[in-house]
């Protein structure tokens, strides 16, 4: 099987919501794809729709009166926006399937851990209830949960954070997707627990056969984890390239004020820290011309009336920006 | 010793339990949530207190407000061991100790607009002239970095950000000697967390406050603090100054949580710390961190480590330091 191979992509997304407002885009034009065995990381401030991204892969929204999708996701050449709603039941959870930030709310509080997951296997691959409960045993070792024999028949709220963590991903993984989608599953957790969740999603993402998808805000996480990333702002990407490129040389002034505002583990500690000034505007206030222009140390007149497009710089180095930053000093 | 060298607030052995109670209101166990902490702040500088959740952090916090009885302990401030005073005597006191919380949505009052909020403190502490009361909160609104028409909105119009801000304006409004900062920035974005880190900072620089930043971020506690504490099961592990504990850290427990932050452009640390925290209801005999350390002997299980110096200024409590 190749390694290289495309099995997820995205053209062209747009979601818009109706609000009082009027329809809303929270997703413009995002375009990607996911190879298989690769991590994709999207990093991106609260609002600048990067879970929306990939909760319309996924169709979690009611589509008939409040939300509008456009553009395609093609599951391995199959568009998923032109498949019957009622069809997508089948492909959530067995080809892609999605790991929640919050797992206390996301687990059924009055459903034992191991028939949660069973749950997800007799529903997918009609097997026995019998059979399911030994797959989602081996699962929930396989997601390496300590005593899974007393685990197994415990409820959500008995086990720890991280280990209902591992248990969501126990879920997700049930049915052998294709495709992972992990929305800030490490938000939650302690580093330290943090470090072992990662470290059990790049093994999964090893030994099998599935692409992943990780959004997170934090930039390190993803410099740690991911082969690609895209940098998301107000619902457009801006930046996309090998996570060590762009973390070294990065193009675009969103992505470097980002780098630059986190305090690090090494280095300076007396000076100020860079911010960016003002904040993420609303949907109904987006600005004319780039979308980061109001926010951006360097913009011009050009960059306040015109917005720029999605740009290749260098291979597989894609940014949206007028003025790319060209310096090309190793960055601390 | 001169006054400026003199800690503002000392704390000694400061212990809290809760009880378990059953139904009947029977004491069934304890939760010993802080055990046995002592430490010092000083003028104008940041102690900043680390650890996983649940290892007593918060507790610690909230206790060197008396926000809740101790079961032990002393806390010095300016002379007084206010550990044992009434709530009524504590009252002059209170107006030295303020607290900024992590939530700036749940901390605000959302029914009143951010000057009532901020007036209602000064009203509380006797400021009786109501154009004095506003002009101070107007004054104080710009200190943090907000406009004066901030004063008559509402919570809910403000950004996480901006709330934040009001936050740090109600803990400053009454000079306090120093502010304890419960994750003030863990619920901020990126972007806005430097602007809250940089306004700390420049309005310590300034009224001289002393923080206790008690956060789980360590490159943020790194960043801002002058003094840093690791705590593991209401224990206080290692101590020391900023830059000899990140880089020359002695305690196991703290080796294996720089080691899990990840940073961007580093080496993925090895998985050092397997398993979670133990239940505070039945720590651990010995020596807390025994069970999770990977170099623990069966001396650590049964003598509990006292503080080592390791140099003037650090300290750390390991049974196998220097063995």
């Amino acid at each position: 099987m190749d390694k290289n191979e495309i099995v997820l992509e995205v053209k062209g997304l747009s979601t818009a919501f109706r609000t009082e407002k009027g329809w809303l885009k929270a997703v413009d034009g995002v375009d990607f794809q996911v190879k298989r065995k690769e991590i994709l990381g999207i990093v991106g401030e609260s609002g600048c729709g990067k879970s929306v991204t990939v909760q319309s892969i996924m169709r979690l929204y009611d589509e008939k009166r409040t939300v509008k999708y456009g553009g395609e996701v093609l599951l391995e050449g199959q568009n998923l926006f032109q498949i019957p709603f009622k069809e997508m039941r089948r492909i959530r959870g067995e080809k892609i399937s999605m790991v929640f930030q919050d797992s206390l709310s996301a687990l059924n509080p009055l459903m034992k851990v191991g028939p949660q997951i069973a749950e997800a296997i007799y529903i997918h691959k009609k097997v026995s209830e019998k059979i399911a409960m030994v797959q989602a045993m081996d699962m929930i070792q396989a997601v390496g949960i300590p005593t899974p024999e007393k685990r197994f028949y415990q409820y959500p709220h008995e086990l720890s954070g991280g280990m209902r963590q591992r248990v969501m991903i126990a879920i997700a993984l049930a049915c052998y997707p294709m495709i992972l989608i992990a929305d800030e599953p490490t938000t939650a957790l302690d580093v330290t627990i943090q470090a072992q969740i990662l470290e059990l999603m790049k093994k999964l993402n090893r030994e099998m056969d599935m692409g992943i998808i990780l959004i997170t805000h934090d930039l390190a996480v993803v410099s740690q984890t991911c082969e690609r990333v895209l940098v998301m702002y107000l619902g457009q990407v801006v930046e996309e390239g090998n996570t060590e490129e762009v973390f070294c040389y990065p193009f675009h002034p969103y992505t470097v004020s980002l780098m630059e505002s986190i305090p690090h583990m090494e280095g300076e500690r007396n000076k100020p820290l860079t911010t960016i000034k003002g904040t993420v505007p609303l949907l109904n206030q987006i600005p004319n011309g780039c979308r980061f222009a109001p926010r951006c140390p360097k913009a011009n007149e050009k960059c306040r009336k015109e917005s720029p497009g999605l740009i290749s710089i260098t291979k597989g180095r894609k940014v949206r920006c007028w003025y790319p930053v060209e310096e090309r000093g190793e960055r601390t | 010793m001169t006054d400026r060298d003199r800690p503002i607030l000392e704390v000694k052995h400061i212990k809290k339990y809760f009880p378990i109670r059953d139904a009947l209101g029977k004491q069934m166990e304890t939760v010993k949530a802080v055990d046995d902490v002592s430490l010092s702040l000083y003028r104008g500088k940041t102690y900043g207190l680390v650890g996983e959740s649940g290892c007593g952090k918060s507790t610690l916090g909230r206790s060197l407000l008396r926000l809740f009885p101790l079961t032990d302990g002393e806390i010095w401030l300016e002379g007084k061991n206010i550990a044992s005073l009434s709530q009524k005597a504590l009252r002059p006191y209170r107006k030295k100790m303020q607290m900024i919380f992590q939530d700036p949505y749940t901390s605000l009052n959302p029914r009143k607009t951010a000057g009532e909020i901020l007036e209602e403190i000064l009203k509380i502490y006797g400021e009786r002239n109501r154009f004095e009361r506003m002009e101070k909160c107007i004054r104080i609104l710009e200190t943090v970095g907000l406009r004066p028409e901030h004063y008559y909105r509402f919570p809910h119009e403000f950004s996480g950000g901006q709330r934040q801000r009001i936050g740090i304006a109600r803990a400053l409004l009454v000079n306090p000697s120093f502010i304890i900062c419960d994750e003030p920035v863990s619920a901020l974005d990126v972007s806005i967390q430097s602007q809250i880190i940089n306004l700390l900072k420049d309005l310590q620089r300034e009224n001289h406050i002393a923080y206790l930043f008690v956060s789980h971020n360590m490159s943020v506690v790194r960043y801002i603090s002058d003094r840093v504490g690791v705590m593991y099961l209401g224990h206080l592990v290692e101590e020391g100054e900023t830059d000899e504990l990140f880089s020359d850290p002695c305690h196991p427990y703290t080796k294996a949580l720089l080691s899990a932050v990840p940073s961007i452009g580093g080496k993925t640390g090895k998985v050092e710390l397997k398993g979670e925290l133990p239940s505070p209801i039945n720590p651990p005999s010995g020596c807390v961190f025994h069970t999770r350390c990977p170099y623990a002997t069966a001396e650590c299980a049964k003598t509990i480590p006292e503080f080592r110096r390791v140099t003037s200024s650090h300290f750390v409590a390991c049974c196998l330091y220097g063995k």
